[in-house]
């Protein structure tokens, strides 16, 4: 899924079946390439932030409609170690660029792989790189395991042209075939 | 035998010990953890909406629903079924949502045991779940668990 999809989602309680707040950013740790937790909005007519926050530790399910939690005991104050970390700097704007030295665009969104953790495996690109080319004005790119990033931009390896979608459907097979590559090119 | 909630709404409610119609069924209450109808909410002639435990159900059919006595009518007890017996809680037409995070469409009707008051099946517009898997029942929606929902028919096998 695309992170920007969970902006605006609800958090709901499994012991008492409340919406308790909604997601207002997604907090990511690109050291580590997965997401760490989100801020909140208030949810209804007195929507606004919340001081509390959600730890990916406190998850119980991310799913297409909701994210799901145990209570509200899992909204707590935010650890700065893990939401105010330099690494947690949005990457969205910045260009993508080959070590080969080719832009591909520039970074509209990240795309996640949800299991135990949510992990980021591409990014979604777009720009002038993308719509000067065939088809759609988004393209989606997989990312290594390890990989170089700032807040204006993402080194990705050369071979990475070979693995670039138009859209989701098959993303997962490109990622792991892409990472296969690399692994066999090492 | 199993009835639906929809169609065993309105049923009137009679007391065994006057015999006297005292008034219809028109809501239940689901006790989540036990997943089971453990009140019925009576609303009627002769008495206020009221509440009578599903222990004092002499006889649940399709044409009565006969209680022991009208002297065990009782007041919503707690927030939970204050919250029932005003209808904030009201479990057809509510959100179903997974453990897992999926809405499965609102909630169209459910089953329950005559006899036991178990609730056995929980029906939306688009699937059914088993009475074992439901969690919680609340003002966002009923919380289910995803094991329990019917895989959906595939149209592609027709």
């Amino acid at each position: 899924m695309r992170a920007g999809e969970i902006t605006g989602r609800p958090i709901v309680t499994l012991d008492s079946g409340e919406d308790i707040a909604e997601v207002r950013d997604v907090v990511f740790s690109h050291d580590a390439g997965r997401l760490v937790g989100f801020t909140l909005n208030k949810r209804g007519w007195l929507s606004g932030p919340l001081k509390r926050v959600l730890s990916w530790s406190g998850v119980h399910a991310l799913g297409p409609d909701a994210i799901t939690v145990s209570s509200r005991d899992v909204l707590v104050a935010p650890d700065p170690e893990v939401f105010d970390r330099d690494d947690a700097e949005d990457v969205v704007g910045g260009r993508v660029i080959t070590d080969s030295g080719q832009e591909l665009g520039v970074v509209t969104d990240l795309v996640l792989a949800v299991d135990e953790q949510a992990r980021v495996v591409g990014y979604e690109i777009g720009g002038p790189a993308v719509e000067q080319g065939p088809g759609s004005d988004r393209r989606y790119i997989p990312l290594p395991e390890t990989f170089s990033v700032s807040a204006s931009a993402l080194i990705v390896p050369a071979s990475v042209t070979g693995f670039i979608r138009d859209d989701l459907s098959g993303f997962g097979g490109a990622v792991d075939d892409f990472r296969s590559q690399l692994e066999r090119s090492q | 035998m199993t009835l639906r909630f929809a169609g065993a709404e309105n049923t009137p409610v009679y007391s065994r010990a006057s015999a006297d119609e005292i008034g219809r069924v028109i809501r239940y209450v689901v006790a989540a953890p036990t997943r089971s109808v453990v009140a019925l909410h009576v609303g009627g002639r002769r008495s206020r909406a009221a509440l009578v435990d599903w222990e004092h159900v002499v006889g649940f059919g399709p044409d009565a629903v006969v209680i022991d006595s009208e002297d065990h009518l009782r007041h919503p007890d707690g927030d939970y079924e204050q919250r029932v017996a005003s209808g904030d809680l009201d479990l057809r037409g509510r959100r179903v949502l997974t453990d897992t995070a999926y809405e499965i469409g609102p909630l169209v009707d459910a089953e329950f045991d005559e006899t036991t008051g178990e609730v056995v099946m929980l029906e939306t517009d688009r699937t059914t779940v088993r009475g074992a898997g439901l969690m919680t029942i609340g003002p966002y929606a009923i919380i289910v668990r995803h094991d329990a929902v019917q895989p959906a028919d595939d149209p592609a096998a027709d």
